[in-house]
C-alpha cells in the first residue's frame, strides 16, 4: 500500500512538473544577435551587446515556444569604431530616438529538418512580420539557431540606398538555462 | 582641405539633390515672375517648396505590392510625421506653417499700412511680427518631440530653437524684400551648404543632403530671382526654420563627434549678419559697398566654422568604408 501511495505521489509530482512551463530568461550573455551588411565589394559585421527576454517552452512541446526579446539598440557594435557611430545615427538605427528594437513571436511550426518561427520586429517604431527557420532544442537548457536575411527598407532603413544592399543577414545564437 | 568624395557620390548628389531641387525652385519662380515682379514673394515661396519636395520625392522606396503614400515615396524626410516621431521629421511642417504665416501676415500689413494713417504704421508691423513669434513658439514644440529630445540636457532646446528662428527670419526678412533678394537667397544657399559640410563631419549624411537640397532650392531661387531683383521674402522662413532645426534641432539624435560646438553656432546663426542692413543709414550707402560688405560678413563666420569642423574630425567615407 506504502509503495502503491509512493508510485502515486511521483507520477503526480511528475506530471505536474512536465505540464509546468519551462521559463528560460535571455540576456547579452546567452542570446547572441549579430548581423552581416553588405555593399558591391564588401561587408561589415555588427551586433549587439544587450539583449533582455524571456523564451517559454509549454510541456517540452517546441510548437509552443514563446520568445519575447528587447534590444538595446545602443549596445550596437560592429567592426569599425567609426561605422559604428555612423550606424547608430540617424541614417540607420537612431538609437537616441529608438533605443529599443523587439522581438515577439507569434507562430512556431516543425516543418521537415527545423522549425519556421514567425514573429513581430520591432525597428525604428516600425513593427512588421518576420518568418525564419531555426534548429531549437529544449531540455534544461534551451539551444536555438538561426540565421536568415531581412530587408531592411521594409522598417524605413532606406539611407545608403544603391551603395549599401537592403538585405542584412542576420544570426541569432541562444543557449539558455532554466 | 578635406579630400573630394568619390566621383560615384558627387555624381548621385547632382541627380539626386541639386539638380530636382535648384532646377524645379528655379523654374517655378521663373514661370511666377512672367507675371511681373510683384508675385516674387509668393513665387519664391512656392518655388521653395517644389524644389524642396521635387528633391525629396523617391519612388525607389516603394515595395512591387504597396500604393504610393506619403511615407514610401519620401526620400529623406517623411512629409507626415510617424506617432513619437523625432523633432527633424517635423520641420517640413514647421516650414510649411512659416510660410503661410509669413505670407498671410505680410498681406494683412500691407493692408492696414494702406488704410493707416502714417502715424499709425507701427500697427501694422505688430500685424505682420505677433503671428510670425505665436507661430514660431507653437511650431519649435513639434521641433523637440521625440525621445531624444525629452533627455533633461536638452531642456532649453526649444527656447534656443525658437530664438534662433526668430532671428533669423527678421534679418532675413527686410534684406530679402529690397533689390538684394536674389543676393540674400543665394547667401542662404551657401550657408545651407556649409551646414551640409559640418552635418558630414558629424557623421550625418542624411542631414547633410536635406541641408543641401534646401540650399539647392535656395540657390535657383537666387539664379532666378537675379533676372529681375525680385522679392525673395516669401522662401526666407524655409531657410529660417531648416537652418538652425537641422544644425542645432537635430542635436539630440546625434552619436558623439568632434565638432566644436562654436562651429555649429557659427554657422546657425551667420544669416544674423545681415541685421545691420535692416537699418535706413546702412542702405542707403553705396550698393557695391554692401555687397562686399555682405559677401565678407556672411564668408567669414561660414569659412570658419567649416574649417573648424575639418580640423577637428573627418568625413566619413575617408574611414568607414
Amino acid at each position: 500500500m506504502r509503495s502503491l501511495f509512493t508510485i502515486v505521489l511521483a507520477a503526480l509530482i511528475g506530471s505536474s512538473a512536465i505540464a509546468a512551463d519551462a521559463k528560460y530568461s535571455l540576456t547579452g550573455e546567452n542570446t547572441k544577435i549579430t548581423f552581416v551588411g553588405t555593399k558591391p565589394g564588401g561587408k561589415h559585421e555588427g551586433g549587439f551587446k544587450k539583449v533582455t527576454g524571456t523564451a517559454t517552452v509549454t510541456d517540452g512541446n517546441l510548437n509552443t515556444l514563446k520568445v519575447e526579446v528587447d534590444i538595446d539598440t545602443d549596445s550596437l557594435f560592429s567592426d569599425n569604431e567609426k561605422l559604428t557611430a555612423h550606424l547608430k545615427n540617424p541614417d540607420f538605427f537612431g538609437v537616441k530616438d529608438n533605443p529599443k528594437a523587439s522581438f515577439k513571436t507569434t507562430k512556431v511550426e516543425k516543418t521537415d529538418k527545423s522549425y519556421n518561427i514567425t514573429g513581430d520586429l520591432t525597428l525604428l517604431g516600425k513593427t512588421k512580420p518576420v518568418t525564419f527557420p531555426a534548429a531549437i532544442a529544449a531540455g534544461d537548457a534551451l539551444t536555438l539557431s538561426a540565421t536568415f536575411t531581412i530587408d531592411r527598407t521594409d522598417w524605413g532603413m532606406n539611407y545608403g540606398k544603391g551603395k549599401i544592399d537592403d538585405l542584412v543577414t542576420i544570426a541569432i545564437a541562444l543557449t539558455a538555462k532554466k | 582641405v578635406p579630400p573630394l568624395p568619390p566621383t560615384q557620390y558627387v555624381l548621385e548628389a547632382l541627380q539626386d539633390n541639386v539638380f530636382p531641387a535648384a532646377g524645379g525652385s528655379a523654374l517655378v519662380l521663373c514661370l511666377f515672375l512672367l507675371l511681373g515682379r510683384w508675385a516674387g514673394a509668393l513665387g519664391s515661396a512656392v518655388a521653395v517648396a517644389v524644389g524642396f519636395l521635387s528633391a525629396n520625392f523617391t519612388l525607389e522606396y516603394l515595395k512591387f505590392d504597396e500604393r504610393p503614400t506619403w511615407e514610401n515615396t519620401a526620400r529623406l524626410i517623411p512629409l507626415v510625421p510617424g506617432e513619437n516621431a523625432p523633432g527633424w521629421h517635423w520641420l517640413p511642417r514647421v516650414a510649411l506653417v512659416l510660410v503661410l504665416v509669413g505670407l498671410l501676415s505680410r498681406w494683412v500689413g500691407l493692408v492696414a499700412a494702406r488704410y493707416l494713417p502714417e502715424r499709425y504704421w507701427w500697427t501694422a508691423n505688430v500685424l505682420v511680427w505677433v503671428p510670425r513669434v505665436i507661430a514660431v513658439g507653437m511650431a519649435t514644440g513639434w521641433l523637440v518631440s521625440g525621445t531624444a529630445a525629452a533627455a533633461p540636457e536638452w531642456e532649453s532646446l526649444r527656447f534656443q530653437l525658437a530664438a534662433s528662428i526668430l532671428l533669423i527670419w527678421i534679418a532675413l526678412d527686410g534684406v530679402a524684400r529690397t533689390e538684394a533678394g536674389a543676393e540674400i537667397a543665394g547667401y542662404m544657399a551657401v550657408i545651407l551648404l556649409a551646414t551640409g559640410a559640418i552635418l558630414l563631419y558629424t557623421h550625418n549624411a542624411k542631414f547633410m543632403e536635406i541641408a543641401i537640397i534646401v540650399g539647392f532650392a535656395m540657390f535657383g531661387i537666387a539664379v532666378a530671382a537675379m533676372l529681375v531683383k525680385a522679392d525673395t521674402s516669401g522662401a526666407m522662413p524655409v531657410a529660417a526654420a531648416f537652418l538652425p532645426g537641422l544644425i542645432l534641432g537635430t542635436r539630440p539624435s546625434w552619436e558623439p563627434h568632434n565638432v566644436p560646438v562654436l562651429s555649429l553656432w557659427l554657422v546657425a546663426l551667420a544669416p544674423l549678419v545681415f541685421i545691420p542692413f535692416l537699418l535706413p543709414v546702412v542702405q542707403r550707402q553705396n550698393r557695391w559697398l554692401l555687397m562686399a560688405l555682405r559677401v565678407t560678413l556672411v564668408l567669414a563666420p561660414v569659412i570658419a566654422a567649416v574649417v573648424l569642423a575639418a580640423q577637428h574630425e573627418q568625413l566619413a567615407f575617408e574611414e568607414e568604408w
